[in-house]
C-alpha cells in the first residue's frame, strides 16, 4: 500500500515536470531556433561591419584532446590577434559524439554566435544543425568536410584529397622502388576511407605492391601497436609500412622495433619506411629519434586561420556569403630527418597571414 | 502523504538541490540558457539518454547493468537504415526496429536469466558483438545519411516536430516513463522487479519466476534501446553504425545520479529522470559557458559529487556526528542486505 502511495507521487512528480515544461515554453523568450528572423537571404547582402565588435566564433571540436584538432582552435586565435579582431573563439568539445556535437552546434545558434566553424564527426549527422544555423543566418566554414549548408569548406590536402596519398607514394617509390607495401588504415570515417583508398591507387601507380590491409579501429598506439605486430609477423620481410594516423604509426613502430626491425631513417637509411601523416609533436621527435621515416604536416592551425580570415572578409568587410571562395586548399608539409630540426609544435607556431597562396580574395 | 512525499524527495534530494543551484548560476552567467530554445536543445539532445535510462532503471532495479547499450542501439540505428532504405512505411519501419531491439535485448536476458551467465561478462561480449553486427549490417562501416530517403521524412517529423511550443519527443518521453512508473508500481511485475534486485532467493521462494523477470527488464532495455535509436535517427537525420562512446557511462550515470541504487532493489524512474536533467543542464552550462574543455570534466565531475553529496548529508543528518550516528544506527540493516547479496 506505501508502495502504491510512493508509486503515486512518484507519476504526479512527472507529471509536474512535464506541466513545468509547459509552462517554461509559454513563458520562454521566444528566440525559438524554428522561427529565427533571419535567414538565408544573408547569403546575398552584406554583414554589418565587425571589425571593432565584440564577436563570438563557435569552433565545434570533435575531439579536444588531439592536438591536431586543438590547433585548429588555436590558429583561429593567432588568426583574431593578427587580424587585429575583437573576436572571441567559443569551442566546444564533442568528445568523439555525434549527437554531442549537433547539441553543440545548437547551443551556437541559441547563442547567436556571428559565425561557425565546425570539423564534423558524421556528415549526414550534423546537417539538421547546420541547416538550422543556415537559416538563422549564421556562415558556417566547413574544417576538412562537406555539407551544402557551408558557406565554405577549407580542405586539408590530407583529408581531403589525393595529393599527399600521392605524395607517399612516391617517397616510398623513391627509397625503395618496387616496395612491398602493407596499409593500416583507421575507422571508416569519410577522409579516412578517402586517403586509404587514394594511397591504394598511387601506390600500384608507382609500382608499389600492397600486400595487406587491415585497420586500427582504436584509432591509437596501442592498437597501432597490436595490428602491426600481427602484420609484422605474418609478413617479416616487408619493406614498407602506411599508417593512415601518428597515434597509430607510432604504437606500429613500437611493434616492429619489437620484431627486430630497424626503422628507415634518412635518404641513405635501411630497414622499413614507415610513412604516416598529422604532423604532431610526438611524431616529431619520432622521426628525431629515428622512429618513424616521414610523416605529412596537415597545417592545422593554418585551417582554422583561413576560416577567421573568410569570416572576416563577410563580417568585417561585408562582402556577400555568396561571394567567398568556396574551397580553399591548405597544402601539408612533408616532415623527415632532412627538415625536422626546424620543426615547431602546431601549438606554439605562428600563422602566416596573409593565407595560403590558392586562397584568393574575393 | 507529506511523509510519503519527503520520503520520494529525499532519495533525490541532492541532486534536485544541485540542479537548482546550476540552474540559478546559468541563469545569472548565461542570458541564453532561460531561453525557450536553449531548453528545447536540451530536451531533444537528452531525450535518447533519458529513453535508454528508463530501460536501464529496469535492469539496474533487478541488481544488473547493461554494458551493451550504446552498441544495441547503434545495430537498432542501422536496421531503422535499412528498412527505411528498402522503402518500408514509417509505422512498419517503428515496429521493425523496436522489434529488433527486443530481439537483441532477449538475447541477452536469456543469456542472462535463463543461461545464468553474469551479466556483467553477457553484456560486455555483446557489447562487442553488438558493435560488429552494426559495422557489418552497415556494409562500409559509414554513417547513412536519410534525408530524402524513403518514408524518413514522416519520422523525422514525429521527432523534431512540436505540439504547439512542446517538443514531441518530450511528449514521447514524459508518455514512457509514466507508463514505465505505472509498470513498475502497480503491476505485479514491477513488485517482482523489486523483490529480485533486493533479495532473488527470497523472491524466488516467495513464487516469483526469477528467470523470466531478469529476462523481462533485459528485453524491456531492448525495446528502449530501438525506441533511442528511432528518436537519435530522427535527431541526426541519420543511421550511424559506430556506438557513441559517451553513451553507455551518460546513461549508467543518469540512473545512480538518480538514486537508483546499483545493489538494485532501490530507486525509481522519476530519480532517473531527474539524473538525466541533472547531466543534461550541467552540459548545456558547460558548452554555453566560455570553459575550456579540459576543465568541463573537472568541473562536471565536482558538480556531480557535491549534488550526491548533499543528498548523502541530508539523509544521514547535516553533521559529521549526525552522518557517524545515523551509520551507526543503520548498520544491522546495511548487514542483512550484504547477506541477502551473498544468497543471490
Amino acid at each position: 500500500m506505501k508502495v502504491r502511495k510512493r508509486a503515486g507521487v512518484g507519476l504526479a512528480l512527472i507529471a509536474a515536470i512535464a506541466m513545468l515544461g509547459i509552462v517554461a515554453a509559454g513563458c520562454g523568450g521566444g528566440s525559438s531556433t524554428t522561427d529565427a528572423s533571419t535567414d538565408a537571404s544573408s547569403e546575398n547582402s552584406a554583414a554589418p561591419s565587425g571589425e571593432g565588435q565584440e564577436l563570438t566564433i563557435g569552433y565545434s571540436n570533435p575531439l579536444a584532446s588531439e592536438e591536431g584538432l586543438r590547433s585548429v582552435g588555436y590558429g583561429e586565435k593567432q588568426a583574431i590577434k593578427e587580424l587585429g579582431l575583437n573576436w572571441n573563439v567559443k569551442e566546444t568539445d564533442a568528445k568523439l559524439s555525434p549527437e554531442k556535437q549537433v547539441s553543440d552546434l545548437e547551443s551556437f545558434v541559441t547563442q547567436n554566435v556571428a559565425g561557425i566553424t565546425s570539423w564534423t564527426l558524421e556528415e549526414g549527422a550534423a546537417e539538421g544543425a547546420y541547416r538550422e544555423a543556415k537559416s538563422a543566418g549564421i556562415p558556417i566554414i566547413g574544417l576538412n568536410s562537406n555539407s551544402p549548408s557551408f558557406t565554405s569548406t577549407i580542405a586539408g590536402d590530407t583529408d581531403m584529397s589525393c595529393h599527399v596519398a600521392d605524395q607517399q607514394a612516391e617517397y616510398i617509390a623513391k627509397l625503395v622502388p618496387n616496395a612491398e607495401v602493407v596499409m593500416i588504415g583507421g575507422p571508416p570515417v569519410p577522409s579516412i576511407t578517402l586517403t586509404t583508398n587514394c594511397f591504394s591507387k598511387a601506390a600500384k601507380a608507382n609500382g608499389l605492391k600492397v600486400i595487406e590491409s587491415q585497420n586500427d579501429m582504436d584509432s591509437n598506439a596501442e592498437g597501432g601497436q597490436k595490428v602491426a605486430s600481427a602484420m609484422l609477423l605474418k609478413h617479416p620481410d616487408v619493406q614498407a609500412m602506411w599508417v593512415f594516423a601518428e597515434t597509430t604509426a607510432l604504437g606500429a613502430s613500437a611493434a616492429a622495433k619489437a620484431a627486430g626491425k630497424e626503422i628507415w631513417s634518412g635518404e641513405d637509411g635501411s630497414g622499413l619506411v614507415l610513412i604516416t601523416r598529422n604532423g604532431t609533436a610526438p611524431g616529431a621527435a619520432a622521426i628525431k629519434s629515428g622512429d618513424l621515416t616521414a610523416t605529412w604536416d596537415n597545417n592545422q592551425p593554418l585551417l582554422g586561420a583561413a576560416a577567421i580570415q573568410l569570416l572576416k572578409y563577410h563580417l568585417v568587410d561585408g562582402v556577400p556569403l555568396s561571394d567567398l571562395p568556396k574551397k580553399v586548399r591548405i597544402k601539408s608539409k612533408l616532415w623527415d630527418q632532412s627538415n625536422i630540426d626546424s620543426y615547431e609544435p602546431a601549438l606554439s607556431r605562428e600563422v602566416p597571414l596573409p593565407l595560403p597562396e590558392e586562397f584568393e580574395k574575393p | 502523504m507529506l511523509a510519503v512525499l519527503r520520503t520520494s524527495f529525499g532519495r533525490i534530494a541532492g541532486v534536485t538541490i544541485g540542479l537548482l543551484l546550476v540552474c540559478l548560476y546559468l541563469v545569472i552567467t548565461e542570458p541564453s540558457f532561460l531561453t525557450w530554445a536553449n531548453w528545447q536543445n536540451i530536451i531533444r539532445s537528452e531525450s535518447v539518454i533519458a529513453v535508454l535510462a528508463l530501460g536501464m532503471t529496469f535492469v539496474v532495479l533487478t541488481g544488473g547493468i547493461d554494458l551493451s547499450v550504446a552498441s544495441l542501439t547503434a545495430v537498432n540505428a542501422v536496421v531503422l537504415g535499412m528498412v527505411i532504405g528498402g522503402g518500408m512505411a514509417w509505422p512498419l519501419v517503428i515496429i521493425v526496429v523496436l522489434a529488433a531491439g527486443l530481439a537483441l535485448g532477449l538475447a541477452n536476458g536469456i543469456l542472462i536469466g535463463a543461461g545464468r551467465i553474469p551479466f556483467f561478462v553477457v553484456t560486455l561480449g555483446t557489447l562487442a558483438i553488438y558493435q560488429s553486427v552494426a559495422l557489418l549490417l552497415s556494409k562500409t562501416g559509414e554513417t547513412k545519411s536519410l534525408i530524402g530517403v524513403g518514408s524518413f521524412e514522416s519520422i523525422g517529423d514525429l521527432v523534431n516536430g512540436s505540439i504547439g511550443p512542446i517538443p514531441t519527443v518530450l511528449v514521447l518521453v514524459v508518455a514512457l516513463y509514466l507508463l514505465g512508473a505505472f509498470v513498475l508500481v502497480f503491476t505485479s511485475f514491477g513488485r517482482s522487479v523489486y523483490a529480485v534486485g533486493s533479495n532473488p532467493e527470497a523472491a524466488r521462494l516467495g513464487g516469483i519466476n526469477v528467470r523470466a523477470v531478469i529476462v523481462t527488464v533485459y528485453a524491456i532495455m531492448g525495446v528502449m534501446a530501438g525506441a533511442a535509436a528511432l528518436l537519435q535517427g530522427g535527431r541526426l537525420s541519420a543511421a550511424a553504425p559506430t556506438a557513441d562512446p559517451n553513451l553507455m557511462l551518460d546513461v549508467v550515470a543518469a540512473v545512480l545520479i538518480g538514486g537508483v541504487a546499483f545493489t538494485g532493489g532501490d530507486g525509481n524512474l522519476l530519480g532517473a529522470l531527474v539524473g538525466v536533467i541533472f547531466l543534461g543542464v550541467i552540459q548545456n552550462g558547460l558548452t554555453l559557458s566560455d570553459i575550456s574543455p579540459f576543465w568541463q570534466g573537472t568541473i562536471s565531475g565536482l558538480i556531480l559529487i557535491i549534488a550526491v553529496a548533499i543528498g548523502v548529508l541530508r539523509e544521514h543528518g547535516w553533521g559529521v556526528g549526525g552522518l557517524v550516528g545515523r551509520r551507526l544506527s543503520v548498520g544491522p540493516k546495511m548487514t542483512g542486505v550484504a547477506n541477502d547479496r551473498s544468497g543471490k
